[in-house]
């Protein structure tokens, strides 16, 4: 309805933006918005050419994929994520039909899983870059493939500073909290009469101790 | 090979387990449940539950499917620190015992958490708290259900459906029957079973185990869980706390035992089962780390497999590995959304 149809624009979205902008900042706007737009045309198409460059097939098998089940509906295949802030994480792969079990070699070419499953648990890395790759193996544990590519994990924990501070915090309401039942229980501090009126309902009354059959 | 696996038990053997323990939980329901000849008895077992039961009850409510299951992964992700801080769950015991006592006091004839709260801040305070009491107890019901469901399904291949439907009706019959009577009294035998249950773990990985050994090998495949400086994990060890008090303080399964129980008993029963529970992340944590030290480990070629692909040694010894990482990754995935993955209970 408000859409010129000469020129396909929105009457009322230009009028607001002629008011808004007048001539002189829009020319000034434009001039920076300009080269900033194209800066970011350029960075997407470089990230698109970066992909296109490195395309990693993620049905084939053993490479590794997005441990994201949502991504890992649309199988994308990993060579490097990070960082892990935890040093943990599971590494997950495309099966080998022709696999009766996959090994999971780290650095130095140390096995770190060896099973039927499609995935593992990785815990306990130190800071830096950890290459992983995965081997499939055959029934007699002889290696008869090897995955398109290793997967490099970034770890990087939180910072020891930010961790410690917020132990102490931690440290701090919990002995705040110990404190007060501490004192709240040595002292034997009775609720406002007020509150106590409103909860006992009916006096203590003292049972036959095997009212009820007794002990439970 | 996508996520196949031998089962322990065949389907049968746990067809027949699950039916078992089933007839027995609420025969017992039934059994005991004829006690109750009065509100009082059905709700909150008549007040007069001593020390032992008391004490067992607050350890077995207190070991979930968490405790067993989450315990080992806490222990895989944060090492020494997740076992540390999932055991100080407990503390949450150990504050709520002088309230156990103080509860009883001041309501001698109470019956639930809601109710305090109803009558110390009105409906404004009653009716949200109402609200969150049932939904922090059908999460806390629904994953126990899962993760029984989970259980045997991996250990006897059992659909986790089949599993899930049979726990949860089992644990609704012999409540319903039984009242707090059966509640209490399938806790203790309940604490006797995964006591055993545990120390019998314990003792088995440590025969199979060389811990010398393990220790090497988490020193050189996950060092970070034997440093004391892990960020991760030095910032979990508070927060676990926090959650166990909140859990405990609120929820009303620790209020309706403290009802249950007899003038002055709360207190120490909660105090006993605090200790008792202490030590139980540490066994199922020392348990998951050092399955994580040789689980995977690989056999050599030609040791230990047979030609035939047979279940030799070696070959345990690797699904023993797929068993607890399937474990830790049924819990993983099937827990509710949460900032570490737990859901209701330690």
């Amino acid at each position: 309805l408000f859409v010129n149809p000469a020129t396909r624009t929105n009457v009322f979205a230009r009028r607001r933006l002629a008011r808004w902008f007048p001539p002189p900042i829009r020319h000034r706007l434009s001039g920076i918005l300009g080269p900033v737009l194209a800066g970011l045309l350029l960075a997407i198409g470089a990230v698109e050419t970066r992909a296109a460059e490195a395309p990693l097939d993620a049905s084939v098998p053993l490479t590794f994929l997005s441990e994201d089940p949502g991504l890992l509906s649309e199988e994308q295949a990993l060579t490097e994520f990070g960082p892990v802030t935890e040093g943990h994480t599971t590494l997950i792969w495309r099966e080998d039909p022709e696999a009766d079990g996959y090994r999971l070699l780290g650095e130095e070419g140390r096995v770190l899983y060896e099973g039927r499953f499609t995935q593992a648990f990785i815990s306990g890395l130190p800071n830096g870059e950890h290459e992983f790759r995965v081997v499939a193996v055959d029934r007699f544990g002889q290696v008869i493939s090897t995955g398109p590519a290793p997967v490099v994990v970034t770890v990087q924990h939180w910072d020891v500073n930010l961790a410690w501070g917020l132990f102490g915090l931690g440290a701090v309401v919990m002995a705040s909290l110990g404190a007060v039942l501490w004192v709240g229980t040595a002292r034997g501090v009775e609720p406002p009469r007020s509150a106590t009126a409103k909860l006992v309902t009916e006096p203590p009354v003292s049972k036959p101790a095997d009212q009820n059959g007794g002990e439970a | 090979v996508n996520g196949s696996f031998e089962p322990v038990l065949s389907p049968h053997v746990g067809y027949v387990l699950m039916t078992l323990f089933g007839i027995i939980w609420v025969g017992l329901g039934i059994w005991w449940g004829r006690k109750a000849t009065t509100y009082e008895g059905y709700a909150v077992a008549g007040r007069n539950v001593g020390l032992a039961m008391g004490a067992a009850t607050a350890v077995a409510t207190w070991i979930t499917s968490n405790t067993t299951m989450l315990a080992p992964q806490f222990a895989l992700q944060l090492g020494v620190w997740g076992m540390l801080a999932y055991s100080t769950a407990s503390f949450g015991l150990f504050a709520f015992a002088p309230m156990a006592t103080r509860i009883r006091r001041v309501m001698p004839e109470g019956f639930t958490a809601v109710e305090f709260i109803r009558r110390r801040y009105g409906p404004p305070g009653g009716i949200p708290f109402l609200l969150i009491s049932l939904f922090y107890a059908l999460t806390w019901l629904i994953s126990m259900a899962m993760a029984g469901g989970k259980l045997l399904e991996v250990l006897s291949a059992i659909p986790y459906e089949q599993g899930m439907t049979v726990v949860l009706t089992v644990c609704v019959l012999y409540t319903l029957f039984g009242g707090m009577f059966a509640v209490i009294g399938t806790d203790f035998i309940q604490s006797v079973i995964i006591l055993i249950g545990l120390i019998v773990v314990v003792v088995a990985v440590l025969v199979r185990v060389d811990v010398s050994g393990v220790h090497a090998t988490l020193s050189a495949e996950r060092p970070m869980l034997l440093q004391v400086v892990f960020p991760a994990a030095l910032m979990a060890l508070f927060n676990n706390m926090l959650f166990g008090f909140g859990e405990i303080f609120h929820s009303n399964v620790w209020w309706s035992r403290a009802f249950a129980m007899r003038e002055n008993v709360g207190s120490k029963a909660y105090l006993l089962g605090g200790m008792l529970w202490l030590p139980v992340p540490i066994l199922a944590g020392f348990s998951g780390t050092g399955l994580s030290g040789v689980g995977d480990r690989p056999e050599p070629a030609g040791h230990g497999r047979s030609a035939g692909g047979g279940r030799t040694a070696g070959r345990h010894r690797s699904d023993s590995g797929v068993h607890h990482h399937l474990l830790l990754a049924g819990i993983e995935h099937r827990q509710p959304a949460g900032g570490d993955g737990r859901s209701a209970g330690p």
